[in-house]
């Protein structure tokens, strides 16, 4: 049944999993592009998180989700991966594959760009950052202890080990804080009250 | 911490992209979030977050942050108020950040509460325990253009009060362009 629908620009079927549209692409069907198109566009967000993880770089995270985008796309087109129901094993191995790989070189895949748009589609989107006066101002509404532990957290990158012999209290005492914080932050951006 | 099928906690994420699980727990993190849907639009908020917080200049800063930002090429501009006094301040075409260094004294006090309101009294915000360097003897306030959302009124009255909500101090900034 799920082989017999034909995606188009108004059918976008989330009940498919990403595996259903992986064995779409390389086969000629008529929607092999939509396929191709709404898999990546899964995909894209999921490669990011992996990329700011580990690279801690917008620029470089874009970066891999292109050429983490292009491997996939070439090997499904080719029908060289081997269980397209593990499709996300796939897509995490190559992230790993070239982070591990840029960690060694100086590589960047700055062509990864201009080769992904040859593939015919625009795939990546880059998320919309958060609103910096919203975020200023929550950030106000937060006790000054909780302010100082997420700038030191995430824009000063120390660790919890640091922040705590700075603040003199324990690397424990740091994650709750640091936890809570956020979680204010969060609820402030959103709208609701911390 | 959560089984293999089971969505990632809030906290467990947060963890997980300070680089502060064990690698087995990381591992598994990863693994979980290539193939669910929830928990990486879950994690995409947090990054956003975290993205924002890497680039954000608080309201009020420290000694410092004032040195980091000028590492960083931010061309900032420090102006210093004594308590009571009224003065301008001025922004040019060459400046990202100005730096009121509102003077206090901040002995015996361990809470500093920032209100900004026009010279009429009409209050924009006001924020209940503010950052405030204690070794200087002031609070920073690093005004931001952007901050003309919250802030509108180019003359500005800063009052900061203890936790009684004593006054310790006024200070009227007068932004101007040049």
């Amino acid at each position: 049944m799920k082989d017999s629908v034909v995606l188009t620009e108004d059918s976008l079927e989330p009940s498919l999993s990403d595996g259903d549209l992986a064995r779409r692409v390389g086969t000629g069907a008529l929607d092999e592009r939509q396929a191709e198109a709404i898999l990546c566009r899964r995909l894209a967000p999921r490669i990011r998180l992996y990329a700011l993880r580990h690279l801690r770089d917008s620029a470089a995270a874009t970066d891999l989700v292109q050429d983490v985008l292009i491997v996939l796309i070439e090997a499904l087109r080719a029908r060289r991966v081997e269980n397209l129901d593990r499709i996300d094993s796939f897509v995490l191995g190559t992230c790993r594959n070239l982070v591990s790989k840029q960690h060694r070189t100086a590589w960047r895949g700055a062509t990864a760009k201009n080769k992904l748009e040859a593939l015919g589609e625009s795939y990546v989107e880059e998320p919309r950052a958060v609103d910096r006066t919203k975020l200023t101002v929550c950030m106000g509404n937060l006790p000054s202890r909780e302010q100082r532990v997420l700038l030191l957290s995430f824009r000063d990158e120390e660790s919890a080990e640091q922040i705590a012999r700075e603040l003199g209290t324990t690397p424990g005492n740091i994650r709750v804080i640091r936890h809570r914080a956020l979680a204010s932050l969060q609820r402030c951006l959103r709208g609701g009250e911390q | 911490m959560t089984a293999d099928n089971e969505h990632s906690a809030f906290d467990e994420l947060v963890l997980y992209f300070a680089g502060e699980l064990a690698a087995g727990d990381e591992t598994r993190v990863e693994e979980h979030l290539m193939g669910c849907a929830s928990c990486t639009a879950a994690s995409t908020e947090i990054v956003g977050l975290i993205e924002g917080l890497r680039s954000v200049v608080p309201i009020t800063i420290t000694s410092r942050d004032v040195a980091r930002l000028q590492a960083a090429g931010t061309r900032l501009v420090e102006n210093e108020f004594a308590p009571g006094e009224r003065k301008e301040a001025f922004w040019t075409m060459d400046t990202d950040l100005l730096v009121h260094r509102l003077k206090v004294d901040l002995r015996d006090v361990d809470v500093v509460s920032l209100e900004a309101k026009d010279e009429a009294g009409k209050s924009f915000f006001r924020f209940a325990d503010v950052l405030a360097d204690k070794r200087d003897g002031a609070v920073l306030i690093a005004c931001q253009q952007h901050l003309v959302a919250i802030c509108p009124e180019p003359d500005t009255v800063f009052v900061l009060r203890d936790g009684t909500e004593r006054v310790l101090g006024e200070y009227t900034v007068l932004h101007r362009f040049r």
